[in-house]
């Protein structure tokens, strides 16, 4: 019979779930849309990648839970930090990583990790909306390109706007202002990218940017913001496939070495 | 400190200088600018005042090396370094020359990626950014050889400077002046008199140099007829229509902070004063559509003086007068040859931003009724704690008793990150509309913008 | 009993209250007076009413101490004394006197921002006979020999509040962390004696062994808030073993004042013997060296700098003093709390993280 562990991340948006084998490789995964009942939202995450995985609860060793509601599940064997399980998890996918950029659609956070992937320091955002996709969603809406529109938008931009506000109710009406201007939506997104990018970097820069480095959660798909996050930093990012499963990834993994 | 340095600041000043700014005159002499039809002629003395800092900034980065150089607060007894000898910068002024040309939220990143919260009041996070990174639009800052702080225009330049103290493992001399609720005890005066007298023993130290009474006494004199000069410049703006505004005044206000205790000071505020006096006998308005006379509370907005200025005249409205600006010309009159330390400690303890409400209050009152304001205007500067924190029950009380209009808008001196524009526009235009309704002795809660709640 | 009742108590027992602002004041003088002290730190209020009054980017301190003036939860409070602090709470002393129509009962302190030496000395011995005779004003003078009695008061205070860190420090408390601030911070409007009283009680039922798998740590910064955060600490295994909080440890003289002849100068030795503020000017050097000498004796595995929103003194202290202890091979927490009702899951969220850093 296989070894197999399993990672929930609840957050407060969604919540994923991860089932791994011994050798620490993904067998199952889910992403569901979290509901206020998180112990349920998180049952209901993990049965969907124990479904995925042909497994059911009985055959993992241990279920590791994190985000938001990692107190509240009680199928959990252990909590861990969201900001432990993200580092475990990104230096899983790509070993030797030394910082980690984590945004979600509610916060964000930046990890530098030591030589054995372990936390060396963190920044969290977790107060203000812009840093994070809350403040992406905001301006998608404004915009009218939806949140997956976002990235595609900005690529196609040639002309370079100044946005100058961090706060996101400011910036609404910037992008507003900068609309009836009769400014090109490419670049304004762009702006909008641009200025994110300019955010995250400052939380970057408090733990110090470096190589190997690894964006991660459902923000990592927008390739125009990774590039100029790239440019604020002068490091490159490697994007996972599923950016938005590296907790719960994380938190399987450690799952996994606790037996 | 060496030979070679002090040759070459010499030469900068003397040769270099002068002929680079003047080939940079002869370039801009070309371009003609239109005029703006909002405005009166532009101020002649503008184009000195720009040689005059350009000069200042220029010089700096030469006199690392070349003369001893200290780093100062506004409110600071300036006269004693300049008997000493030293070099003097000012970090607000860069400050404030940072916010003018746009470029303070990046400099204050610097500061914020290495730990510094960007609540802290922001010309410290440009002062702060700039020693980690050497970043500034004005070339190069001659780096310190000492810190001078007086806490009497806040106790943030206290943390600040003590920092700067630390990064640099420099030493910081600071005056304490203690904060006054009403007429200072005679212990406050002696512990304060008694704390410059100890500065001298301390410069003695550092320089190396012996104390020069005689140079000391000549930069008194040279201050406080900086400070009166620059007194009866704000003075003109009594004057209907008035010859500059306050917008104007920020500007112009420089030589007096930066420069004080010079006679480059004194030489510069006799020309503008010339101009303005010119002015006034031929009655040149800068605002050819004066109708309504505003007071300004709090330091300028500066990454946005002209787009204010010009929302101002858009709607007839000339600011006039200003707490701010007010500072400079206030306690000069103290200066005393014959009583250095007495005379200095009253000049500097007894500063308006040292001093309780009710002395704001009045002083306010005062202000605005030498220069007939019919309206104020509280700039509610997040990074200034001791200026604007009481300045909500200030606008109710003065809107009370001077039957006036007022309006708070909320911003920053240089960091427009958390500015609005439109929030700021949307107030002052409905404060502009209240004050063409006509005074009614009411406190602007229907038509005054609202204040920051 | 709480606060409230006590303060009462006070009253009908003759002797007056004197709200007093953060942070550092002559409590002797006040009760040499016949004064009980009550500090006005973090009262459990929303700011409504002081919204009207101060902007949003004014730190919770101020906000709270105000909210509670505006409630009438000061109406009992014979004198309002405020220390000079910094900047907003300069401020708030002056709006709540002069624009908020209290001058009758405002006094006013300022403790030296600068060493000065032997001229600080002289002037808060000025200062004190001056505040002395203003309090005259108020209550009436002090009888002879009051001075020297509150002395004596005050060094029994202190040696009783440094016997209870001692034995935290030392690992011969079970007190959990709750339990601890709890009682320190009784003393922030207990009439001397029953402070003493109190401290003494405390110490006694408490000297044990504490739990042997709870992460030691040094924290740093204003107060032990949010209300519920020492609870929670408690909850994740951490024990606080030593404080540098502006409103507790940082308050505690550590070292013996020789006794003098005069306790005008006394006093004022006392006060400017205290710990390395950033609220007085103190370097940055010195402060990190007395956080380190905070780690050293109480072997903590680390430190939390617990800061409140928008306090300046604080905030620009705080990224030297944590590059220095890291310098030192410590482990540093920044956390930053805005005095929310109930601790942020965030908060706990970045504790638990660096928990997990030093295991």
């Amino acid at each position: 019979m296989t070894i197999l562990a399993a990672g929930v991340d609840v957050g407060s948006l969604t919540t994923k779930a991860v089932v791994v084998d011994g050798a620490g490789r993904k067998v199952g995964w889910s992403l569901v849309e979290s509901s206020p009942h998180l112990a349920e939202t998180g049952r209901e995450a993990l049965d969907a990648a124990l479904g995925m995985a042909g497994a059911t609860l009985g055959e993992l060793s241990a279920i590791v839970g994190t985000g938001y509601g990692r107190a509240v599940l009680p199928f959990a064997t252990k909590q861990v930090t969201e900001i432990t399980c993200h580092a475990m998890g990104a230096a899983r996918i790509f070993p030797g990583t030394r910082l980690v950029v984590d945004v979600g659609g509610q916060d964000s956070k930046a990890i530098r990790l030591g030589n054995g992937g372990d936390v060396l320091d963190f920044a969290m955002n977790d107060k203000c909306a812009a840093g994070t996709g809350k403040f992406l969603n905001a301006m998608a809406a404004t915009l009218r390109t939806g949140l997956d529109g976002l990235g595609p938008e900005g690529l196609k931009s040639r002309k370079q706007l100044t946005m100058s506000s961090t706060c996101t109710v400011f910036a609404e009406s910037e992008v507003i202002s900068l609309i009836a201007q009769g400014e090109s939506v490419p670049d304004i997104v762009h702006a909008v990218h641009r200025a994110m990018a300019k955010r995250l970097s400052g939380l970057v820069r408090l733990v110090g940017a470096a190589e190997p480095a690894v964006f991660s959660g459902g923000v990592a798909l927008n390739v125009d913001l990774v590039r100029l996050l790239e440019e604020a930093l002068e490091v490159r990012f490697s994007v996972p496939d599923q950016p938005q499963l590296v907790g719960a990834l994380g938190a399987a993994v450690l799952a996994m070495g606790t037996k | 400190m060496s030979l070679r340095d002090k040759v070459r600041y010499r030469m900068m000043k003397d040769v270099g200088l002068p002929a680079a700014m003047g080939i940079d005159r002869l370039r801009k002499a070309r371009r003609v600018r239109p005029r703006d039809p909002l405005f009166g002629p532009p101020l002649e003395s503008s184009g000195a005042l720009k040689n005059l800092m350009m000069r200042h900034y220029g010089l700096a980065r030469y006199a690392e090396g070349a003369m001893p150089v200290a780093w100062v607060t506004s409110g600071a007894p300036v006269e004693l370094l300049r008997a000493f000898g030293f070099y003097t910068v000012y970090p607000e002024n860069h400050g404030a020359v940072c916010g003018a040309r746009r470029v303070a939220p990046d400099i204050c990143a610097e500061a914020e990626a290495a730990g510094f919260s960007q609540d802290l009041c922001s010309y410290a996070r440009i002062d702060i950014g700039h020693a980690l990174s050497g970043k500034t639009p004005v070339g190069k800052l001659p780096r310190p050889d000492l810190l001078f702080c007086t806490n009497n225009i806040c106790q943030t330049i206290l943390y600040w400077f003590k920092d700067l103290s630390h990064m640099y493992g420099i030493p910081l001399i600071v005056l304490d002046t203690p904060f006054l609720y009403g007429e200072p005890a005679a212990a406050t005066m002696d512990y304060v008199s008694g704390q410059i007298r100890d500065m001298v023993t301390a410069l003695e130290r550092i320089t190396g140099k012996p104390f020069d009474e005689a140079r000391l006494a000549e930069v008194l004199e040279s201050s406080r007829r900086g400070s009166e000069l620059w007194g009866k410049v704000l003075a003109t703006m009594r004057h209907r229509p008035a010859p500059m505004t306050i917008f104007d005044a920020f500007v112009h206000l420089a030589p007096v902070v930066s420069l004080r205790g010079l006679p480059v000071c004194e030489r510069y505020y006799e020309g503008l004063l010339a101009e303005l006096e010119d002015r006034v006998e031929r009655n040149v308005a800068a605002v050819p559509g004066e109708r309504h006379r505003l007071m300004w509370d709090n330091i300028a907005i500066w990454f946005a003086l002209k787009p204010m200025s010009r929302f101002f005249a858009e709607n007839g409205c000339v600011g006039v007068a200003g707490t701010y600006t007010n500072a400079w010309a206030e306690t000069a009159h103290h200066l005393d040859l014959k009583d250095p330390w007495g005379s200095m400690a009253r000049a500097y303890g007894l500063i308006f931003l040292n001093r309780d409400l009710e002395y704001r209050l009045d002083l306010m009152a005062r202000i605005a009724a030498e220069y007939a304001a019919d309206g104020l205007v509280l700039h509610s500067a997040r990074s200034c704690k001791p200026y604007s924190v009481g300045q909500y029950d200030i606008r109710r009380k003065l809107s009370e008793r001077l039957g006036i209009r007022t309006v708070v808008i909320e911003a920053d001196m240089t960091d427009f990150r958390a500015y609005s524009e439109e929030q700021a526009k949307t107030r002052l235009a409905a404060f502009f509309e209240s004050l063409e309704g006509g005074r009614d002795g009411a406190a602007a809660a229907a038509g005054g913008g609202g204040s920051g709640a | 009993m709480g606060r409230t009742e006590y303060l009462i108590a006070q009253k009908e027992m003759g002797r007056k209250v004197a709200a007093v602002w953060p942070a550092r004041y002559p409590a002797e003088l006040l009760w040499a007076h016949g004064i009980c002290p009550a500090e006005v730190w973090d009262p459990p209020l929303e700011p409504e009413r002081a919204s009207g009054h101060l902007q949003p980017y004014v730190c919770g301190i101020v906000q709270r101490g105000l909210e509670l003036l505006l409630s009438g939860g000061l109406r009992p409070a014979d004198i309002l004394l405020f220390p000079h602090t910094c900047d907003s709470l300069q401020n708030l002393a002056t709006m709540v006197r002069d624009l908020g129509g209290e001058a009758r009962r405002c006094l006013f302190f300022y403790p030296p921002k600068r060493d000065a030496g032997e001229r600080a000395i002289a002037y808060l011995m000025a200062q004190l006979r001056d505040l002395s005779g203003e309090l005259t004003l108020h209550v009436g003078p002090m009888n002879a020999g009051a001075l020297e009695d509150a002395m004596e008061l005050g060094s029994q205070r202190t040696e009783a509040m440094r016997r209870l860190y001692d034995l935290r420090a030392e690992g011969r408390l079970s007190a959990g962390n709750a339990a601890f601030y709890a009682a320190v911070r009784a003393c922030e409007f207990l009439w001397p004696e029953d402070a003493v009283h109190s401290l003494h009680t405390f110490a006694k039922e408490q000297e044990g062994t504490p739990s042997d798998e709870a992460v030691p740590l040094v924290f740093s910064g204003v107060l032990p808030q949010p209300a519920d955060f020492m609870e929670k600490l408690d909850g994740l295994g951490v024990r606080v073993v030593e404080d540098d909080f502006l409103g507790c440890g940082r308050r505690i003289v550590r070292r013996t004042i020789p006794a003098g002849e005069d306790p005008w100068r006394v006093l004022a030795e006392r006060m400017q013997a205290l710990p390395p503020c950033c609220t007085q000017g103190a370097s940055v050097g010195d402060r990190t060296n007395f956080i380190l000498e905070l780690v050293r004796r109480s072997r903590a595995r680390g430190v939390v700098i617990l800061d409140v929103k928008f306090c300046e003194p604080e905030l620009f202290d705080a990224p030297l003093i944590v590059a220095g202890l890291r310098e030192s091979g410590v482990p540093v927490l920044i956390l930053e709390t805005e005095m929310e009702p109930r601790t942020p899951a965030g908060m706990l969220t970045r504790m638990e993280a660096f928990l997990e850093t030093l295991s």
